[in-house]
């Protein structure tokens, strides 16, 4: 009776063990890779080492995300972890932290163009995935600047796995607008050519004026897309007093992502 | 001895640099604004000549503009009797946020709805606030980008001269 038991035990049991161990050094390596994918940190020619917070994810498509206002990004990584769980790899690269620059939007104004290039490059390579560039207010110049410094020395197979950008209000202005005065955009925008997608805080004189950087955008070649976010702020997710209206927004990131993701690939 | 020079040379710095604020308009002519007010009354800036006009363009989310308010009812009330208006333009927000606003912060100066951001477009504002001083002639003269404590003198010596 015993050997009985054992034989069946040894049959049908053991061979279901060894396929859940199977499945179990499968996942491990697969784990491993994953995290061999997403480096700790990348050093640029410049001498610098940039940190990443990373969040793997399964899918094809990989975030590459440039948190600006308050330099660590709290949002952007709750986001980030949001959209993991949903198949979307995130890399949030600390740019500032890695010049020693202050948490602070006007910080991103020093970021050197050429160190961004290099982190969408070496993302592309690491991760083997398509990549979409995020960023907000003024981070928008210098991630347009790396981006379009990126795409003139890349192989064209490289530059297809760069889907686009989505950018939150935007700062775009080569001076500060004066009343009265004709805005003038800084040359990167008319010289982009990656597909855009722009979200608009709705409560923000910037509304007004999306559509006169939309048509600058276009001169570039630009397939460029927006949505005007009702009833908040151009720096929903990064004031200090949010609204209802803007903490339930905010709540939307990761489907305000997703969605811009969409659109961006239906223009590649 | 020191410490007071430097006090006084701060203080200067700190007037001079907010007299600096308020700019001499180099953008041609006035641009065109017939809005409605809240009421619904259409109004046109020529309907103003002769008088000095305050266009400053606002809106109830942006903290500086509700911030200066106070300073332009403290200016109004200085000016009172003489040929000074202001024109407080609301930059594309609906009537209901706006008369929800009114309910928390007293003004009594003219409200105008650029609902469509027409105006705004025409007199190219893109920070709130932004303010315009208008001369009896319709004409800008000034220009102001940002908050300001609208009745210290720096700012109401400047309207005064403009005045008929």
């Amino acid at each position: 009776m015993s050997l009985r038991y054992t034989y069946h035990y040894t049959i049908r049991v053991y061979p279901m063990l060894t396929s859940r161990l199977f499945t179990l050094c499968l996942a491990l390596f697969l784990g491993i890779s994953a995290a061999w994918a997403a480096p700790a940190s990348m050093r640029t020619s410049t001498g610098s080492e940039i940190f990443l917070r990373t969040f793997p994810g399964e899918g094809n498509t990989l975030m590459l995300g440039f948190p600006c206002d308050e330099g660590l990004g709290t949002e952007e990584a709750r986001a980030s972890q949001s959209l993991a769980r949903l198949g979307l790899e995130a890399w949030l690269p600390d740019m500032l932290g890695a010049h020693s620059l202050p948490a602070l939007a006007s910080s991103m104004d020093q970021l050197p163009p050429l160190e961004i290039a290099e982190v969408i490059g070496q993302t592309i390579k690491l991760s083997g995935k398509k990549v979409v560039l995020v960023t907000t207010g003024r981070g928008a110049l210098p991630i347009l600047q790396g981006a379009y410094m990126w795409q003139n020395q890349a192989t064209p197979q490289e530059r297809a796995a760069l889907t686009g950008i989505i950018l939150f209000s935007p700062e775009l202005y080569s001076v500060k607008p004066a009343p009265g005065v004709e805005a003038r955009y800084h040359s990167i925008v008319s010289r982009t050519s990656l597909p855009v997608f722009i979200y608009q805080g709705q409560r923000s004189p910037a509304r007004w004026w999306l559509e006169h950087l939309k048509v600058e955008f276009t001169l570039g070649g630009s397939k460029i897309s927006s949505t005007v976010l009702p009833n908040v702020r151009g720096y929903f997710y990064s004031v200090q007093d949010p609204t209802e209206e803007e903490k339930a927004m905010t709540e939307r990131l990761p489907e305000l992502i997703l969605d811009a993701i969409k659109q961006l690939e239906s223009k590649q | 001895m020191k410490k007071l020079i430097l006090f006084i040379s701060c203080l200067f710095l700190l007037s001079s640099a907010q007299a600096q604020d308020l700019k001499p308009w180099k953008g041609g002519s006035t641009p065109p604004l017939a809005l409605n007010d809240l009421n619904g009354k259409p109004l046109k800036l020529q309907d103003y000549r002769g008088k000095v006009v305050m266009v400053q363009f606002w809106a109830t989310y942006c903290p500086p503009c509700l911030k200066e308010m106070p300073s332009m009812m403290r200016l109004q009330a200085k000016l009172a009797g003489k040929p000074f208006v202001i024109l407080a333009v609301n930059m594309g927000e609906t009537e209901k946020e706006v008369k929800d606003f009114l309910t928390r912060v007293n003004v009594d100066f003219t409200i105008l709805m650029d609902s469509d951001g027409k105006a705004l477009s025409a007199w190219k504002v893109f920070v709130a606030p932004s303010t315009f001083l208008v001369d009896p002639k319709g004409n800008i003269r000034y220009v102001l980008q940002g908050g300001a404590e609208w009745d210290e003198p720096e700012y109401l010596q400047k309207i005064v001269e403009m005045l008929p």
